[in-house]
This record gives C-alpha cells, sequence and structure tokens, in this order.
C-alpha cells in the first residue's frame, strides 16, 4: 500500500515560492494609456512625444509601426529605444486589459463537478473498467503538463535588426529588452526604421499574421536608406 | 453482489484506490512546482522593472493565489493523513473477508449436518437431544444471519472504497485542470501584464473549484451516509438477540 503518511509529510514540506520585486525608486510616473471603451479589431499606443505609434491585434501580436517623418525634432535619438520599447508595452497593456474584461463579460459555462450518474449501480467490474481508463487519462494528463512545464526555458535570446537599427531581448516569446543603435538610427529615414523594426519583430515572433505585407519592403542586403521619398507625419507599414 | 466475483476484485479495487492517491499527490505537487516556476518567471522577468505601477496588485494576486495553492496542499495532506487508517482497515478487512467470509458460509451450510461425522448418530441422550435442538439451532440461526452480513460488510467495504477513488480521481483531474492551465499560464507568461492576468484566472479558477467541491464533498457525504447503512445493518445483526443470544458472537467464530 501506499504510504499516505509519507506522501502527507512531503506535501507539507513543500515549499511555495515568495515574490521578490526590485526596489525601483520612485520616480515620474506615466500616465496610464487611455483605454477604448470596448473590445476592437486593434489597439494603439503612442509615446509622450507623439512620434511612434504601435497598433497591435487583439492577441498583442504588432499590425503596424509608425514613426513620424518628424520623430527627430521632438524625440532625442538616444531615447528612441527606450520610448519604443514603452509605447509597445503600453499598446499590450490596452489590448490585455480590454479583451480580458470582454472575456469577464462572458464567461464560459462550467463543467459542473459531480459524482455525475454514479450511484452505486454499476456492478464492481464496470466501475474497475471506467475507473481504470479514468486514471490513465488524468496520469497522462499530468505528466504531458509536467513535461510541458519542463520545456519552458527562462533564456534570453538577442535579435539584430537587419539594419541594425535596434537590438530584440526576446524571452520566452515576449519582448522583454530593446536597445537602439542611436549613430545610425538618428541617420536613417523613417520608412527604413520602421521596416527595419517590421523584420526584427517579424523574426522575433511577434508579428500578426492578420498584418499585410509592406507596400514596398527593401531588400536586407540592398538597403534603401536614400529611397525614401515620403516625408508623412507618420509611416505606417502594413497599415491600413 | 456474489462473494466469489467481489473477491477476485478485490485486489484491482485496492490498487485503483492506491492509483487514485498517487494521482491527487502527484497533481498537488504539479500545481505546487508550477507555482513555484510561474513566480521564479516573473521574479526572473526583465520587464518586471518596467512595471512598478502594477507591483501592488501583483504582490495582492500572487499572494492570494499562494493562499489557494496552500490551502489544496494542507487539505490534500489532511485527506491523506485522516484516510491513511480508514484505507489500512478496508485492505485489511478486504483480507479478512476472503479468508473469512467463504469459511463461514461453508459453516452455515454445514452446522447440523451429520453426514461429515457419522459418531454424530450414535450420540444419543438427553445431552445429543440438547445439543441438535438447542446449540444448533442457535448455531444455524446465527450463521445464516452472519453469512449475508458479512456479505454486506464487504459491501460496504467496497463502496467506501469506490467513494474514495471517485473523490479522488475528480479531485486530481480538477487540480491537474489548473496546474496545467492557469498556473502553467504563469510559467509561460512573457510579460508581467501577461502574468498579472494568469495568476488573477489562476486564482479565480481555484475559487470556483473551492465553490464546486462542496457539490462535490456533498455527493461524497451522502454516499458514505448511504454506505454506512450497510455497517448499521451489520452493526444491528451482531446485537440481534435472537440469533447472537448474551451479545455474543456465534460460537463457530468467536
Amino acid at each position: 500500500m501506499t504510504d499516505l503518511s509519507a506522501l502527507a509529510d512531503e506535501l507539507r514540506n513543500m515549499k511555495l515560492a515568495e515574490l521578490r520585486l526590485p526596489r525601483i525608486p520612485l520616480g515620474p510616473r506615466r500616465p496610464s494609456p487611455e483605454l477604448p471603451a470596448g473590445p476592437a479589431d486593434e489597439y494603439t499606443a503612442a509615446d509622450a512625444s507623439r512620434s511612434l505609434r504601435v497598433t497591435v491585434d487583439p492577441e498583442g501580436k504588432v499590425l503596424r509601426f509608425d514613426v513620424a517623418g518628424s520623430w527627430l525634432s521632438r524625440l532625442p535619438a538616444a531615447e528612441f529605444g527606450s520610448a519604443l520599447m514603452a509605447t509597445y508595452q503600453d499598446a499590450l497593456g490596452i489590448a490585455a486589459a480590454v479583451e480580458r474584461q470582454a472575456r469577464r463579460n462572458q464567461p464560459e459555462p462550467e463543467a459542473p463537478v459531480s459524482f455525475e450518474s454514479w450511484s452505486g449501480a454499476e456492478d464492481l467490474e464496470t466501475f474497475l473498467a471506467r475507473t481504470r481508463a479514468e486514471q490513465v487519462a488524468i496520469g497522462q494528463k499530468l505528466s504531458e503538463a509536467r513535461e510541458s512545464a519542463a520545456r519552458v526555458s527562462y533564456d534570453v535570446t538577442e535579435l539584430r535588426s537587419p539594419h541594425g537599427f535596434v537590438t530584440l531581448q526576446v524571452r520566452t516569446g515576449a519582448l522583454v529588452g530593446l536597445t537602439a543603435n542611436t549613430d545610425a538610427i538618428s541617420r536613417a529615414k523613417p520608412g527604413q526604421v520602421q521596416q527595419d523594426l517590421w523584420e526584427v519583430f517579424g523574426d522575433a515572433g511577434l508579428i500578426s499574421n492578420r498584418a499585410s505585407a509592406p507596400v514596398s519592403r527593401p531588400s536586407r542586403s540592398r538597403p534603401r536608406v536614400e529611397e525614401d521619398p515620403e516625408e508623412d507625419l507618420w509611416k505606417g507599414l502594413g497599415g491600413k | 453482489m456474489t462473494m466469489t466475483s467481489v473477491d477476485s476484485q478485490y485486489p484491482a479495487l485496492i490498487r485503483a484506490l492506491e492509483e487514485a492517491f498517487k494521482l491527487a499527490y502527484e497533481a498537488v505537487k504539479l500545481l505546487i512546482d508550477n507555482f513555484n516556476k510561474g513566480i521564479h518567471n516573473v521574479n526572473t522577468n526583465p520587464l518586471i522593472y518596467l512595471a512598478p505601477d502594477i507591483f501592488g496588485k501583483l504582490d495582492r494576486g500572487v499572494n492570494t493565489l499562494r493562499d489557494w495553492v496552500d490551502k489544496f496542499a494542507k487539505a490534500t495532506e489532511q485527506f491523506f493523513k485522516h484516510q491513511a487508517p480508514v484505507i489500512a482497515l478496508i485492505k485489511a478487512s478486504f483480507n479478512w473477508l476472503t479468508q473469512m467470509q467463504k469459511p463461514v458460509s461453508d459453516i452455515a451450510s454445514r452446522v447440523g449436518d451429520f453426514e461429515q461425522n457419522k459418531n454424530y448418530g450414535e450420540w444419543t441422550g438427553k445431552a445429543a437431544t440438547y445439543y441438535s435442538v438447542q446449540v444448533v439451532a442457535r448455531q444455524q440461526k446465527a450463521l445464516d444471519a452472519l453469512s449475508p452480513k458479512a456479505e454486506a460488510i464487504s459491501k460496504w467495504l467496497t463502496q467506501v472504497a469506490q467513494a474514495n477513488i471517485k473523490f479522488l480521481n475528480t479531485y486530481a483531474a480538477r487540480i491537474g485542470d489548473i496546474a496545467s492551465s492557469g498556473v502553467a499560464a504563469l510559467i509561460s507568461a512573457g510579460t508581467i501584464i501577461g502574468a498579472l492576468e494568469a495568476i488573477g484566472d489562476a486564482a479565480e479558477v481555484c475559487g470556483k473549484l473551492v465553490d464546486s467541491a462542496v457539490t462535490v464533498f456533498g455527493d461524497s457525504v451522502e454516499y458514505y451516509s448511504q454506505a454506512m447503512s450497510f455497517m448499521r445493518d451489520a452493526v444491528s445483526t451482531r446485537s440481534s438477540t435472537g440469533a447472537f443470544p448474551r451479545d455474543a458472537w456465534p460460537q463457530a467464530v468467536s
């Protein structure tokens, strides 16, 4: 017989992890992004200088990057990386908050937990056969869940954009860091920056599969820095 | 339920019971391990430095979820401790029934049958008459009563085992669901916002399980009550003065 007391002791001795939040000096708080009234097909956030916009789908995948043509006049090049990261995080935050609220408003019907029709009427042989099948299924699900958890890695992967304007740090399929090459980015055309972002975010798996391909997609081997004639305020790629 | 069919299924029933406890243990252990890995994910996520605005929510959410996980672990631990002697009793009783019930049935059918001992026929006189009329009749009555009641006891034990198996399987499956969905989402959450959502979802599912567990426990208690009636029945047989005079077990098995 399984030693139930030993299992009980093991459960009692298991420790639960504690949250360790970093001590961050209190600075000026960024205002929270404004949330739309209800769920939508896309969510957009802009940085404080109105130089950068990031649009994501309800799953938080990027649909468009917009870099204002005159961004350098409003945003120091050295702050481009942190501004883009914050804008991207805001877009994700908006999508997550609105979609979560929408999910909460439409709760899925819960399967009742009960002994169902179990009334002791079935014979022991049938009970045992059903129990065996049930236990095999539960055991399999538990072991798949354990294997699935073991596969999750917290290694950070770095991805450099084709033109080298930005480098992304990606962890568990999410962007956790972004650094910009200040010199290179301050010399680039906005359209080229957008294209570069589009490609590296695509490489990281952060682009929506709903996003349409950019109208003019420069080749990685032939950068077309000088070929961007447009100087519109916003340069949307994959946009409408 | 005949003794012969149940008798051969006792080992399978005990195995199913052991497996049920093992699965419940594994499910709770997975819940704890996944919770710990999920918290490690939050603690080591570089985005935490960008999320001071939600530190308060994060702290409260993690505390709520930790309380649930802790409650499940403690409830399981207590259940295991409480049930350990019951399970040992069930196993011992099955062994006892396997060894005793059939012989009792055999004895009952043979009391007063003098075919087995031809010398009985040679025993005459007042003592022989008293034995045949009073003692044998009383033994026959007691054993006749005991055999079906032993079967009732075996049915009761079987149903207690079944109730434990059913409850533990339901419990393991539901805890496994939480560990493999809500808490697993915390493990793989890439962003702190995502982690906060996963924590909230997991805590919510935990609360729903506790609410619905009331139904599970309710059903379980009802079933135990039904099973207990078999025991009361068996005890009433034992205290029946007609079958067991002066509160004594039948001579053949005392």
